[in-house]
Parts: structure tokens; sequence; C-alpha cells
């Protein structure tokens, strides 16, 4: 019995502490911004992004065109949208592909109100960290805070 | 001019500035309209429940492309003229989404452990029953998964206000509004031609 209450505790500090934070890089000839992702349901996630060496920050969501509730495809790709709003007025409207079950391996190009395009790719924790000097991003549900305004 | 006239006319100059500042011109050379949509004719019963649809036809007759920024914003405008700003994609669809996994977990757990525990007396009873808890509970879910890939892709993709109005280009949008307010107009505000002059964008109620 003592066992079973160890292995739910652990359990319970595991589901507790992980992060479900996935990165991104996007790059741009303005400049490279980090940020990263976090799920809310099977089709959406918010994002944040951070301008390096820079004050200028955006806000945003992705979701996917078709997520996937079977228990196979899981690996497949399939088409997302994300959709920025920066803190300096610009506006990022992306294409990305990510693998339907867990929103892996992302990739894809986005362009913003002025043509200028941007290539954005899913970075691994490690590699966000040491490229951006940022410990992690946190996504509060704070409403005031959101950058997107329609 | 005494004091008195500097100051009042000092106070005028202010009031026509701060007029100008907050009242900004209309964009020209837009060619744009919109119709309710019957509560009816709209499907989703999660997005009807809060607001209310309108057909957005928009375009751009100019030579130059219109530019949204980040600061642009919807506002609904009432025939009693009050005004409300239009939330954003995200909170609209986050309100009217359906849940797609959390209502169902009630049923998951006891129908798993009574599946479960039959299937380990009789493999026969045990097993139609097991089918019927994963039918009971992968259904309704994926048919609320499937609604909101529908809603979403309606709100943020094929329907929604781009980035940038291109020149000779029409946009047909589909534009949510709050229940509680009777829209007369609509209006972009912060449009521009080069991000530095800022324009209002207004949409009237097609003419029948």
């Amino acid at each position: 019995m003592k066992k079973l209450q160890i292995i739910f505790l652990m359990l319970f500090i595991a589901f507790n502490t992980s992060a479900c934070n996935k990165y991104l890089v996007v790059k741009g000839n303005s400049g490279v911004y980090y940020g990263a992702f976090n799920r809310r349901d099977m089709i959406h996630a918010d994002a944040k992004l951070y301008k390096f060496n820079s004050d200028t920050f955006c806000d945003g969501v992705i979701f996917l065109n078709a997520p996937s509730r079977a228990i196979t495809f899981k690996q497949d790709f399939v088409e997302a949208k994300m959709f920025l709003s920066c803190n300096d007025g610009k506006l990022i409207d992306s294409n990305l592909q990510f693998r339907k079950g867990s929103y892996d391996r992302g990739f894809g190009e986005g362009v913003d109100q002025l043509n200028h395009k941007y290539v954005i790719e899913e970075i691994s924790k490690k590699e966000f960290r040491e490229k951006s000097n940022m410990k992690n991003i946190e996504f509060i549900n704070d409403k005031s805070e959101s950058l997107i305004k329609y | 001019m005494n004091l008195l006239q500097r100051k009042y006319l000092s106070l005028f100059i202010i009031f026509v500035l701060a007029c100008n500042g907050v009242l900004a011109e209309t964009i020209k050379d837009m060619d744009a309209s919109f119709k309710t949509i019957p509560q009816g004719e709209y499907k989703h019963k999660t997005v009807k429940k809060h607001y209310r649809m309108y057909d957005v036809r928009i375009k751009n007759n100019g030579k130059k492309p219109v530019l949204l920024s980040s600061s642009s914003e919807v506002i609904f405008v009432s025939t009693l003229g009050q005004q409300e700003v239009s939330p954003s994609r995200r909170t609209i669809y986050r309100k009217s989404r359906k849940r797609d996994m959390g209502r169902y977990y009630w049923f998951a757990l006891p129908g798993a452990i009574i599946a479960g525990g039959i299937t380990g007396i009789t493999f026969f009873l045990g097993a139609p029953i097991g089918a019927a808890v994963y039918v009971g509970m992968y259904l309704p879910t994926d048919k609320a998964v499937r609604n909101n890939v529908r809603i979403s892709q309606e709100i943020f993709n094929t329907k929604a206000l781009p980035i940038r109005l291109e020149p000779q280009k029409e946009y047909f949008l589909l534009i949510p509004a709050p229940k509680n307010i009777e829209v007369k107009k609509i209006v972009i505000t912060n449009v521009s031609y080069d991000l530095n002059k800022q324009y209002d964008l207004e949409i009237r109620e097609e003419s029948l």
C-alpha cells in the first residue's frame, strides 16, 4: 500500500512539474525571434515570441487544421496556422506543418503586413536556452496582456 | 489680445487637436458592406449562444494595399450610438468551442473499471461492455474536436480578417459580434497605407 502511495505521489509531482511548452525560432530580415507555444486543447495553442536583444515581443495563437483523435496516423504532418501580433505594430500570418498528435517537428513560413518573409522552425528546449538567453516562457491566462485585438 | 482671449484660443486649439487625434479620417476607395446572418441559418450552436454572425464584404478599389496593424480593432456601433470593441478571435474561439475532453472523464473511469472487472470473469460479456465504453467516450469527443476544427477554420482561416487588403481584391469575412448589441455600423480602426498615418475603415449595412 505504501509503495502505491509513493507511485501516486511521484506521478502527481511529475505531472505538476512537467512543462508542456514547445519552442520555436522565427527568423526574418528584421531579426530573430525566440519563443514557445503551449497547447490549450486538441487543436489550438497559445504562442509567445521575444525578439533577440530587443524589447519587442509577440503574442499569438496556433491551430491545427486536422487533429488526430485516432490511435494511428499521429505521426503524419498536418497544416497549421499561426497568427502573431507584436508590440511594434507588426502582424505575422504564417502557415506551418506539425505532427498531428504531438505538435512535434514544426516548420513553416510566415509573412507580415509589409510582405516581409519569416522562416519558422521548432527547436529543442536545450537549444532555446542556449541561443535565446532565456530560461523559460510562462503562459498566464491574463486577457489584459493579450496583444491580439481582433 | 488679452490674457482671457489667449486662454480661450489655446483651449480651442487643444480641443481641435484632441478631436483630430481621437476621430481618425475614414479611408477612401474602399467598398465595404455587411449583412446579418439570421440565427436559424448559422449552424454552430456553441457560437450562436454568445455571438451573432455578420457576413462582411470588403473590396479595396484603390491602387495601394491597405495594411492592418496590431493596434487595429473592430468596433461595433449600435443603432443607439453605443460602441463595443470586438473580443479577439482567440477569446471568441475559447468561448464558443465545445469542450473536447474533460466532460467525459467521469464516464471513462467507472466504465473502464466495470468493463475490466467483468472481462476478468467472462470475456464474452466484458468485451462488448468495454467496446460500448470506448465508443461512448470516443464518439462524443471526436465529434467535439471535429466541430471545434470547423469553428476555428471559420474564425481564423477561411473567413478571417486578413492582415493586408490587396488592391482590386474582394474579401469575404465572417465577423462575430456580441449578441447584446444591434449592429448598425462596423468600424475597423488603425488601418493605413504605410503604418504611419492611421485611418478608420467603415463598414455599413447592405441596403436591400
